[in-house]
């Protein structure tokens, strides 16, 4: 344990040095893989030292600096914004009977029959099968690495990864870039509008429900089989397939709040601003 | 392994050493005080005797006892309930501070549960003044990587918690949004109900 503590510790010291930690793309483009990536390792260590006087002398990003008083008395007036709310939280209501009698049930049996690790090879070939909406985004929001490793990706979880069950890609140090076409809208400065639930959708807003519309069409299920059946078929399986990895955690969620409605609207209001902060250089610098 | 990436992992090591040994730039009193306590936490959920499920409690109880080391309950009800803070008379304070506890160990902790024997990583610390920052990520057995930051306040030479940001989601913030929304829709006393029927029955599925 202590020497994987201490791995931990001087891995996650070097990361912040090297500046590998704060290299573009979502999330999963994480510290590890930027230090397993040969294609950085260069420009990583030739920024380690500009960086290293970056940490002391310009104040840390404004985004993570921690809030001080007046800043509380401010964010006491944001309220999120939902002019919609009472039909939101009819759908609301809906999506989750929705959920009770027929998702939980039918993940739950699916969870039963079919093994882990299939589970996840599934989510992995949906995953897959939505290169397009990343690429695109990737590049509309100037990304041009994320852009090059989803193409790579694809090329090899298609085919290495036999249709995108395995993530082999990984294995080569390249990360899927996740970028969706509400987060391009934000970063070009497009609000989020009214907060907006949908039946059979995850949350949304009014920019990220126009995202999504213009996501499906960007999935190529809509066009190999039937659109309409299709957008419902792979959202089906999607979303059991989904549920079914996740059976505990959605339990969690409800045992720790008291008022459900607004905690996930304001769970998903936040992550998405946070997705967008991440998708704007000037913010990650 | 290509040479290239072992280099690069070499050098990054060798950079970690050096600054460790000298003063480290990122890891400062805020980290090293918030490992100590996540590392009492994780034995106590690694621990066989407390591990079964029959002893939910017992272990429960330990967490509580680290929990209250390490976070300022106060200030983070104070945050929470923001505007509605000041209304109410110091023993309503008082109360609501103690069900806020149990609400935040509750959501808190049992993510730690599910966590249990996953590795955290330190990625950074910013540092201002008497506030902090601390950013770490939990690896789970898939590889997929949660981020989860620590804020922090000095209070005395103690460095502790008042908010915990999951994935972009400040905890505070997301229960600063639900508190508002019921007081606003009905009252201060029908939130305190709620929190009081949702403690009950949680204690009720641990005993079970």
């Amino acid at each position: 344990m202590s020497g994987l503590r201490w791995w931990g510790l001087a891995l996650g010291s070097a990361m912040a040095i090297a500046g590998c930690a704060s290299v573009p793309t979502a999330r999963t483009d994480a510290a590890a893989s930027a230090i397993d990536d040969p294609s950085l390792s260069a420009s990583a260590t030739s920024e380690a030292a500009e960086r290293a006087k970056g940490l002391t002398l310009s104040p840390p990003d404004p985004t993570e600096r921690p809030r001080n008083s007046s800043e509380i008395a401010e964010e006491t007036l944001i309220e999120d914004y939902d002019p919609w709310e009472p039909f939101n939280t009819a759908m609301f209501s809906f999506n989750r009977k929705v959920d009770r009698y027929a998702l939980k049930p039918v993940a739950k049996a699916w969870d039963k029959i079919v093994p882990d690790p299939v589970e996840r090879s599934l989510k992995r070939a949906f995953d897959n099968l939505s290169m397009p909406r990343r690429l695109v985004n990737n590049l509309f929001q100037l990304k041009l690495k994320g852009a090059g490793q989803e193409l790579a990706r694809f090329g090899l979880n298609t085919t290495l990864g036999v249709a995108g069950l395995f993530d082999v890609a990984k294995v080569f140090g390249l990360e899927a870039s996740e970028a969706d076409t509400g987060q391009t809208l934000g970063r070009y400065g497009v609000g989020p509008g009214p907060y907006l639930v949908l039946p059979f959708l995850p949350p949304l807003t009014a920019r990220d429900g126009i995202g999504f519309a213009v996501d499906a069409a960007l999935d190529p299920f809509t066009y190999v089989i039937f659109p309409v059946a299709a957008l419902a078929g792979t959202a089906v399986g999607k979303r059991v397939d989904e549920r079914a990895l996740n059976l505990d955690l959605y339990e969690n969620v409800e045992e720790s709040t008291v008022d459900l409605y607004s905690a996930v609207r304001n769970g998903y209001l936040q992550r998405r601003q946070k997705m967008i902060d991440d998708s704007r250089p000037e913010v990650r610098r | 392994m290509k040479p290239l990436r072992r280099a690069c992992l070499v050098l990054a090591s060798a950079l970690a050493l050096v600054l460790l040994t000298g003063r480290g730039a990122t890891a400062g009193p805020p980290t090293d005080q918030l490992r100590e306590s996540i590392d009492r936490a994780l034995q106590a959920l690694g621990n066989p005797d407390l591990r079964k499920e029959i002893r939910t409690r017992e272990r429960r109880a330990a967490l509580r006892g680290i929990a209250n080391d390490a976070f300022d309950f106060d200030e983070m009800t104070k945050r929470a309930l923001a505007r509605h803070w000041h209304g109410r008379t110091p023993a309503e304070q008082k109360e609501f501070v103690q069900l806020f506890a149990d609400l935040m160990e509750r959501s808190y902790v049992s993510k730690l549960e599910l966590y249990a024997g996953e590795k955290i990583r330190y990625t950074g610390e910013s540092a201002e003044g008497e506030l902090a920052t601390v950013r770490t990520k939990i690896v789970t057995k898939q590889g997929t990587e949660i981020p989860v930051d620590y804020r922090m306040h000095r209070r005395g030479d103690r460095w502790l918690v008042y908010d915990v940001v999951i994935e972009g989601i400040s905890l505070v913030a997301n229960y600063r949004s639900q508190f508002n929304a019921i007081i606003q829709t009905s009252t201060y006393q029908d939130l305190v109900a709620r929190m009081k029927t949702k403690a009950v029955s949680v204690a009720e599925s641990v005993k079970e």
